[in-house]
This record gives structure tokens, C-alpha cells and sequence, in this order.
């Protein structure tokens, strides 16, 4: 693997409009080394030191590092890795060995994204996705407060459509230029369906035996990073304005994470961004090294200023 | 000539029911011998609040119990609390960090070599959030404590050893296989789909969501009750101890009311621990599926054979509100 060579080479470095360039960079430089430190010599990476391959952690590894101009090589080992382990009906299961948690393919869309040598896999994994959905149903008694008719994407195969892989199926199919498509939209609606009333949005579930449930930051971050220009500010007002609340207190890396990214897609970056994810970082003093996931959220979030899937398309036009 | 018939009527009645007294006697038989079998003692200790010295406690619930140093020395213990979501002020939807703090101080007191503390929340992707939230990053701040994320773990396939639900095998997390003792550390709390939730389907919680989903549907649609009872078959936890000092009663696991149960219940046996603490909710276990699943199979849940220590069970019993509409709770008071 060739070494950092400098931030120079940091593409988005010229584009954080913060002050104290040289704290970020330090920042950079600490998020980098922690991801690669869980790649994997075979290609790919595990979520953590001495773990097993995991196709979400190098899917995150490598839209982490590609937006960075550095000459890493672990990224196209990765994405072959990624290639190597997708099935013939074009999943990307996260293990081959129990198909039925295909949910990390999504994550290889977007992986793969721009790269020539993968594009046929990207076209078959797209077409896997559209082809699939959850298991839904009519509501007879309404036991929860949600349409279960209205499909999205589940977790695992069999099971009902949740929240998160919904937002990351279709934030990979907008970045794939496929968000005109019928089950885009239909996953648009089940998203909106599934807002809180009181803003926010949860895994999945908004009223149950007659109690509205609570908002989680995560959840919301993905939603919002999901329906980013597909919708009216109006209809998200709510949301978020509970996001903007929650993010000035979130420390740890999963939650400020997609809290900025969900932000950032509705030009809501805080001032404070550099800051609190270097916050963020000091809590391994607490929790041990973040994983992979983890690391290259933070890095993404760092980064990108309109969210997560500008971040990917700007890129592609870059490139 | 009339052939005599082989049997006559009466003879017929006769052996049959000295057959039904014979088979109703040997079920009868079955049954004590079952019980017999699985007879278990459980601890309940007085907890007024969060500040007492949980450990003192617990380590009198090791005594009462017959956990022995000779036990658990040199042993890696994994603590498995009961984490689902945190929000400001809601102390009764997780188990409290004292009280997890308190089993490993205790457990350490008795020559444990390593203490871990291993969730897999089923709401909440980011478990450090609810490490963070629910005060528990404080604890591992201070003390040489692991946090394992079940959810991200490392997995292997064991077969089904519950043959309850439709699941074939069970992903599990590699973390299970490095450790000497699982200790389920539930809340007592009721269920809006298993009636309660207590030591038994606080294991939920060891199923990555990686495989399983958030929340873990795959348990749902597999059969929440016959889940239960499939993963505490097959993970064989060795020892419980239940949160009851501020519990949840009604629309539980999160939006539930708080209630004050005021105390913490300990043992070996998983279903004698939950069922102890069914009978002080004021529920009766032979009513809840998965308790009743689990009697004569993974332990008891008869009150005559297990042995109550520590505290009066009466004394401290108190009636968790259930509610109607919500069918694993229609029916089930004691």
C-alpha cells in the first residue's frame, strides 16, 4: 500500500472553508491511518484490527479514500474485493455463505461508482436491488402507524422494509442516475410515511399501540441524506430542525456522522463541523479505536459540504 | 355358537382406565422427575435506588447461590445488559450502569481474569451513542472494562438447538466462544410482543444485527416467542441477573411507565430467574409463551421448586400495569 503523500493531495482539502487548516489536516492524516490499518492483504477491509472481510466496512473504506486524491492502491484491491464476493443474481451479500443479508449491496453501488472496470457490476447490483424488495402487506387492524403496503428496501431478505436500508438504496440509486425509477419513487413515499409527526424519523416504526415512537439522530441523518433535493424544505421542517438540535450534543461517530451528512444535503452544515468530529475522535480514549465504518463516516462527513451524495457525484465530474 | 368377544365391555373399561391412571400418573411422574431435574434457587435482594453498593449485593446473591471463587477465578466473564435506546430522564428502559458496574466489580472480587460488556441494541445502530447516553462510556472510562458491539462482531453458525422457530441455524457473535460465562443482565420490564422482556429475551441482544436487521426482524418473523426459546437453547447462558430496581410496566420494552420494584433478582437458571420475577410483577409465567416454552425444556418455572433466597418474594411483589388491547398482555396477570 503506498503511503499518504501528503495533503496536497487531499482533493477536498481546498474545499473546508474553516479556519485552522492544520488541525484538519491532523484530523485527515488520524482518520486515514485508522482506516488503513484494517486493510485486509487480500484486498478489502474489516471493520476492525485483526477481524474478517466485510463487505460494508471496504465499501465505506473506499468511498471514504476516493474522495481524497491520494494514490492509494488498497481502493481498487478493495473494489475487486467487493466484485469477487457478488453473487450471480448481482448481491452483494455480507457473507457469501448467508445470502439473505444483502443489504450491503447498496453500499457497493455506490463503491463502485465511476470506475470503469466495475461498471458492469454496479449495472447488475442496480438491477438486483429493483428487482427485490420486503415482505409487505395490507394493514388490516392498524397495530402501527405506517403503511406496511409501501415498499422500500429490508435489512434482510424476507422481512419488512426498514428506514436505513431504504436511505442507502436510494441514495446509491440517485447516485447511479436511476432516482426516476418507480421503486425510487415509491421508496420516496415510504420514507415520508415513516417521518415522525413530531420530526425525526426512527429505524422504521413511528406509532405502535397507539404511542408515537422516538426519533434517533442516525436514522434521521440517512433519511434526510436520502430524499436530499427530492422533496420541499416544508415537508422536512421538522426533522430538521430536531437534527440541528441533536447535533450540537453527539459524540460518537455514527450518529454526527450521518447527523452532518443529513445536514450538509439541506445546506445545514454547522459552523462547528471540524470541531465537533475532532470531539468525536478523542472519545476512542473511551470506546477503543473506531472501526472502519466509523472512521470513514467521520472522514465523509468531513469532507463533504452538500452531503453525501454530492460528495460522490462532484467526483465523478471532477474525474 | 356366539364367539365370545377377546375383551368384554367392562374388562375393556377396566383396563382402559387402569391404562389412563397408569399414563396420567406416569406424566404426573414425568413431570416431578422434569421438575425434580431443573429445580433451581434464585436470589432476590431490597435495592432502594442506584446509589446502594451493588456489588455488596451481588456478591451475597453469589453466596446465597453457591457461586463459588473456585468458580469463577481466572474466568472471562461477558456482561450482557439490556441496552434499547436512551432519551434524557428515562432511567427505566435500560439496564442501569451501577447495577452493570456492581456485577463486575463483584464478579472481579470472586478472581474473574477479564470482564467484557457485549451488546447488539436492536433499535439503535450506534451502540456507542447508548454507551454514551445511558452513562455506561463513564464506567468504561474508569474501569479495565472491554465494550464489544455485537452488532459488528465477527460471526460463526451453530445449528438451531431450540427447533422452536423456522431458523436453521444461528449466527452468533465470535465473542461468545472467548468467554467462560454469559450473564444475561436484563431490565424488568413488560413486552408489547412477548408479554415481558427479562434475562430470557434480553439474549435477542446476542444476535448481530448485521445478519439479523435493526430491529432484529428476522426473530420477529421467525416467531418472537419460539426465538426466545431457540437462542437461550442453543447460546445456554450461565446466570442472570435482573434490573428491577426501577422497572417499566405497560406499553414496555421503551414507552412504558416507569414503576419502582425497588430490588434485583439473581440466579443460574434463566427461567427460574424470569419467573421469579413474572410472579413479583404480578404475572403469572405459565401464561407467558416463552416461559412456559421453556419449562421441563430449559429449566423450571414452577414456584415449588424454586428455591426463593435473599428477600420474601410476596414482600416485595407489585403489580406492573399490563394492558388489554395489547395481546401478549391480555390475560396474563397471576
Amino acid at each position: 500500500m503506498k503511503k499518504n503523500k501528503g495533503l496536497k493531495y487531499i482533493r477536498s482539502f481546498s474545499r473546508i472553508k474553516e479556519p485552522g487548516m492544520k488541525f484538519i489536516d491532523k484530523i485527515i492524516k488520524d482518520i486515514i491511518g485508522g482506516i488503513r490499518k484494517n486493510a485486509l492483504p487480500g484486498g478489502g477491509f474489516s471493520n476492525h484490527k485483526n477481524g474478517s472481510y466485510r463487505p460494508d466496512a471496504t465499501s465505506w473504506a473506499v468511498i471514504a479514500l476516493s474522495n481524497l486524491d491520494i494514490n492509494d492502491s488498497s481502493i481498487d484491491s478493495a473494489g475487486e474485493k467487493l466484485k469477487s464476493t457478488q453473487m450471480p443474481d448481482g448481491s452483494v451479500p455480507l457473507k457469501i455463505s448467508y445470502p439473505q443479508a444483502w443489504w450491503p449491496t447498496s453500499l457497493a453501488v455506490i463503491a463502485w461508482h465511476d470506475k470503469k472496470q466495475f461498471r458492469n457490476n454496479q449495472a447488475k447490483a442496480i438491477s438486483f436491488m429493483l428487482n427485490f424488495s420486503g415482505l409487505h402487506w395490507e394493514q388490516k387492524a392498524p397495530l402501527t402507524g405506517h403503511d406496511p403496503m409501501i415498499k422500500g428496501w429490508p435489512w434482510i431478505e424476507n422481512t419488512h422494509s426498514w428506514v436505513e436500508p431504504t436511505s442507502l438504496a436510494m441514495i446509491a440509486l440517485e447516485i447511479a442516475k436511476r432516482s426516476k425509477h418507480s421503486r425510487f419513487k415509491e421508496a420516496k413515499r415510504m420514507l415520508l410515511n415513516r417521518q415522525l409527526a413530531s420530526g425525526g424519523w426512527n429505524y422504521g416504526n413511528t406509532i405502535v399501540f397507539g404511542q408515537q415512537l422516538r426519533p434517533m439522530p442516525e436514522s434521521t441523518g440517512m433519511a434526510l441524506s436520502a430524499l436530499h433535493k427530492k422533496i420541499d424544505t416544508k415537508t422536512i421542517a421538522k426533522s430538521l430542525e430536531y437534527l440541528q438540535n441533536e447535533i450540537k450534543h453527539l459524540k460518537t461517530p455514527f450518529s454526527l456522522g450521518w447527523g452532518l451528512l443529513g445536514l450538509g444535503a439541506w445546506e445545514r452544515t454547522p459552523s462547528d463541523k471540524s470541531n465537533l468530529i475532532a470531539g468525536c475522535l478523542t472519545q476512542q480514549e473511551i470506546f477503543g479505536p473506531y472501526n472502519t465504518l466509523q472512521l470513514s463516516l467521520l472522514l465523509i462527513a468531513l469532507t463533504a459540504e452538500k452531503g453525501l451524495v454530492q460528495l460522490v457525484l462532484e467526483n465523478h465530474n471532477r474525474t | 355358537m356366539i364367539k365370545k368377544p377377546f375383551l368384554t365391555r367392562r374388562e375393556f373399561l377396566g383396563i382402559t382406565f387402569a391404562g389412563g391412571i397408569t399414563a396420567f400418573s406416569a406424566l404426573k411422574l414425568f413431570n416431578l422427575y422434569k421438575n425434580f431435574k431443573y429445580r433451581s434457587e434464585t436470589f432476590i435482594a431490597g435495592a432502594d435506588n442506584y446509589i446502594i453498593d451493588f456489588s455488596k449485593i451481588i456478591l451475597t446473591g453469589f453466596k446465597e447461590l453457591r457461586v463459588t471463587p473456585g468458580e469463577i477465578k481466572n474466568k472471562r466473564i461477558l456482561l450482557k445488559p439490556n441496552l434499547v435506546e436512551t432519551h434524557e430522564g428515562l432511567i427505566h428502559i435500560n439496564t442501569h450502569p451501577l447495577v452493570i458496574h456492581g456485577a463486575a466489580e463483584a464478579f472481579l472480587t470472586l478472581g474473574a481474569k477479564k470482564i467484557l460488556i457485549a451488546e447488539g441494541p436492536g433499535h439503535c445502530r450506534d451502540s456507542l451513542l447508548l454507551l454514551e447516553e445511558s452513562g455506561l462510556s463513564r464506567i468504561l472510562k474508569e474501569n479495565p472494562i472491554q465494550f464489544i458491539d455485537i452488532n459488528y462482531d465477527d460471526v460463526y453458525t451453530m445449528p438451531n438447538m431450540g427447533g422452536r422457530s423456522r431458523l436453521e441455524n444461528m449466527v452468533l457473535p465470535k465473542i461468545l466462544k472467548s468467554v467462560d460465562w454469559i450473564v444475561s443482565m436484563a431490565k424488568m420490564k413488560t413486552h408489547h410482543w412477548a408479554g415481558v422482556t427479562l434475562s430470557m429475551k434480553n439474549l435477542f441482544g446476542v444476535m448481530p444485527g448485521s445478519y439479523y436487521g435493526w430491529p432484529k426482524n428476522v426473530l420477529h418473523w421467525a416467531g418472537i416467542n419460539q426465538s426466545i426459546f431457540d437462542i437461550n437453547a442453543t447460546v445456554k447462558p450461565h446466570f442472570a441477573i435482573v434490573d428491577g430496581v426501577v422497572g417499566m410496566q405497560g406499553d414496555g420494552p421503551i414507552m412504558g411507565e416507569p414503576i419502582n420494584s425497588s430490588l434485583i433478582v439473581m440466579g443460574r437458571s434463566l427461567p427460574a430467574v424470569d419467573a421469579t420475577c413474572a410472579r413479583l410483577m404480578g404475572i403469572d409465567p405459565y401464561k407467558v409463551p416463552h416461559l412456559a416454552a421453556a419449562n421441563h425444556q430449559l429449566g423450571t418455572i414452577s414456584k415449588a421448586f424454586i428455591q426463593q433466597r435473599g428477600e420474601n418474594l410476596s414482600s416485595l411483589k407489585t403489580h406492573y400495569n399490563l394492558i388489554d388491547v395489547i395481546p401478549a398482555q391480555k390475560g396474563i396477570r397471576l
